[in-house]
């Protein structure tokens, strides 16, 4: 620990010793007699310091938590030697907020004392922490010398995205080959009721329906809807963000993008990740438990890297984009490379949805007229974009914190439906 | 402030003459220390003192040995821990020890320890050892030792 000299020090010893060279000086002994308690406390305090030592343990009761959750850090501290006043400081990250005990915290301790505290706090942001970095500040009995010191005692913390409620997830247009929980829209082995048709040769028996066979006095089959997965891949818009004090359009968009990894990867879809920005981050479509976590530690490391470099659909990876894959977009729109990938990847033929995270809820309210104007200005061009969107067949939904992320979802269903029937 | 303010008005009240002037002069300091503490300055702090130390000895003139010097130290010891605990205790940590009592009770303790110690150095000056240039010198010399040993006693270490 390093030691430091308080303001007291300098000052009693100054007016030591010239008390004592006025006293010399003007031969009156009093001016002595006014210097000799200073000098004789900077004496007994310098006799009497010694280093303070200190064992410091920190540890967390959860290595994993959701936002919302309360972590309790423990502190145990063990004293070689007594420390009149210990001044302790755990830095904890802007998104925790501290709920029970104190930080910093000032305590008192004995000879070999063994003392236990805790400190509780909310996390209130998702992300990949370490926590438990120490400040210390040891202060002598006569408050001459503070001993500082700072000690690594970080353990990593991850707080995982809170989940919205959802219960229906977007429709794909098209499945993939492998058995999963999607009503595919072809024909074949399934449950769901398809079509009738006529008996073939090799057709098994318990297709028959019997009552259309009685019906028209020939052999009739049921054709049956196979169950199918998906293969999904949320494609994060990481350019840029629009921010409010502590909350951002990236901190809503990977909420809304671990909600819909967790949920597909319920329904046996493969899923896939393509965190779009600064820099590109990708996972590979993959299923179960191991690919959540996979999805969401990557989620964690999401952060907004500003880069004025021009990135486009061909830089993602072939491999990271399945054929017939459906594309869940989550993004402000508010960066035009990520605008322009998007159209590009529905010019491939990509089944793309666009979850659009409403930067509009971060912008101030607009004062005065020309702010005003540019405000409305602004909406229309979104408007616009939004336009452009749905011209090429995609739909794209608005979806605010706090609003139903489910009820988004359902624009994405009835654009379709909408979509299909102006077709016909 | 009381503290100093109850030093200023002692000091005003034993001056023989220019009582006016020692009450201005004692004002200052007074006002000096309360912006010391209210800002907070320490490195301020002991200029205060040092001014009611020289009203103090402007006082004395040539007279007899105050007896009251003691009590003087006392109170100015006191000012200043107090002064200096003042400015320690913004954004300090929160208390969780009654440390504020343990201190307060360490102050007054500390003011009362130095009447006392003062007064054993008030009754050494009575001792006849003779006087001098050597017996200044040794004065000077035991001074600057002092100072020396402070200093290589609070020098920073690693």
């Amino acid at each position: 620990m390093k030691r430091t000299a308080s303001p007291k020090l300098g000052a009693y010893a100054g007016l030591a010793a010239l008390g004592l060279l006025a006293s010399l000086a003007l031969g009156r002994p009093e001016l002595a007699v006014l210097a000799s308690p200073f000098a004789l406390l900077l004496f007994a305090g310098l006799a009497a310091t010694r280093e303070p030592e200190v064992l410091v343990w920190v540890e967390l009761d959860h290595d994993r938590v959701v936002e919302g959750d309360v972590v309790t850090i423990t502190v145990d501290l063990q004293a070689r030697t007594p420390v009149e006043r210990l001044e302790l400081h755990i830095p904890l990250p802007d998104s925790f907020e501290l709920v029970e005990g104190a930080n910093p915290l000032t305590l008192r301790l004995a000879w070999d004392e063994e003392r236990t505290t805790e400190l509780k706090a909310r996390c209130k942001r998702w992300g990949a922490y370490l926590v438990g970095d120490l400040f210390l500040r040891a202060h002598d009995r006569l408050e001459l010398f503070a001993y500082e010191g700072t000690l690594d005692r970080r353990t990593p913390l991850k707080v995982y995205p809170r989940a919205e409620e959802l219960r229906s997830l977007v429709v794909p247009m098209e499945t993939q080959v492998f058995t999963g929980n999607q009503v595919a829209r072809t024909k074949g082995e399934g449950i769901e009721f398809a079509d009738l048709r006529h008996y073939e040769y090799g057709d098994a028996l318990r297709r028959i329906n019997w009552r259309a066979s009685a019906r028209r006095n020939e052999l009739w089959v049921n054709d049956l809807h196979p169950e199918r997965n998906t293969d999904v891949i949320v494609f994060l818009d990481t350019f840029v963000e629009a921010r409010e004090e502590k909350e951002s359009t990236l901190d809503v968009a990977v909420r809304a993008a671990a909600t819909l990894a967790d949920r597909h990867l319920k329904r046996k879809d493969r899923v896939g990740l393509i965190s779009f920005g600064g820099y590109l981050n990708w996972l590979l479509p993959g299923s179960g438990i191991v690919q959540l976590y996979r999805v969401i530690d990557s989620l964690l490391d999401t952060q907004i890297i500003l880069s004025y470099a021009w990135k486009g659909v061909d830089v993602i990876p072939a491999r990271t984009l399945p054929p017939k894959a459906l594309i869940l977009a989550v993004s402000p729109l508010l960066d035009e490379r990520a605008v322009t990938t998007l159209l590009d990847l529905r010019a491939r033929g990509f089944d793309l949805a666009v979850l659009e995270v409403s930067p509009v809820a971060f912008a101030s309210a607009a004062e005065g007229e020309r702010e005003e104007l540019a405000y409305r200005l602004w909406q229309l061009k979104r408007e616009a974009l939004r336009a452009r969107y749905q011209r090429v067949g995609v739909p794209v939904v608005e979806w605010r914190e706090g609003a139903p992320l489910e009820g988004a979802l359902a624009e994405v269903g009835a654009f379709r439906r909408q979509a299909r029937y102006s077709r016909a | 402030m009381l503290g100093a303010a109850g030093i200023g008005a002692a000091l005003v009240l034993t001056a023989d003459s220019y009582r006016l002037v020692v009450a201005a002069v004692a004002l200052a300091a007074v006002l000096l220390l309360a912006l010391a503490v209210a800002r907070p300055f320490p490195s301020l702090i002991p200029w205060p003192l040092v001014i009611l130390a020289g009203i103090y000895a402007w006082n004395l003139g040539g007279g007899e040995v105050d007896q009251w010097s003691p009590v003087y130290a006392g109170a100015m010891l006191g000012v200043a821990e107090l002064a200096y605990w003042s400015t320690e205790l913004r954004g300090r940590a929160q208390d969780a020890e009654r440390l504020t009592e343990r201190r307060a009770m360490l102050i007054a303790t500390l003011s009362l320890v130095a009447v006392g110690m003062s007064g054993l150095v008030l009754a050494a000056t009575s001792l006849p050892i003779g006087g001098g240039v050597a017996t200044d010198l040794l004065g000077v010399a035991a001074a600057v030792a002092a100072l020396a040993a402070v200093a290589a006693l609070a020098r920073p270490r690693a």
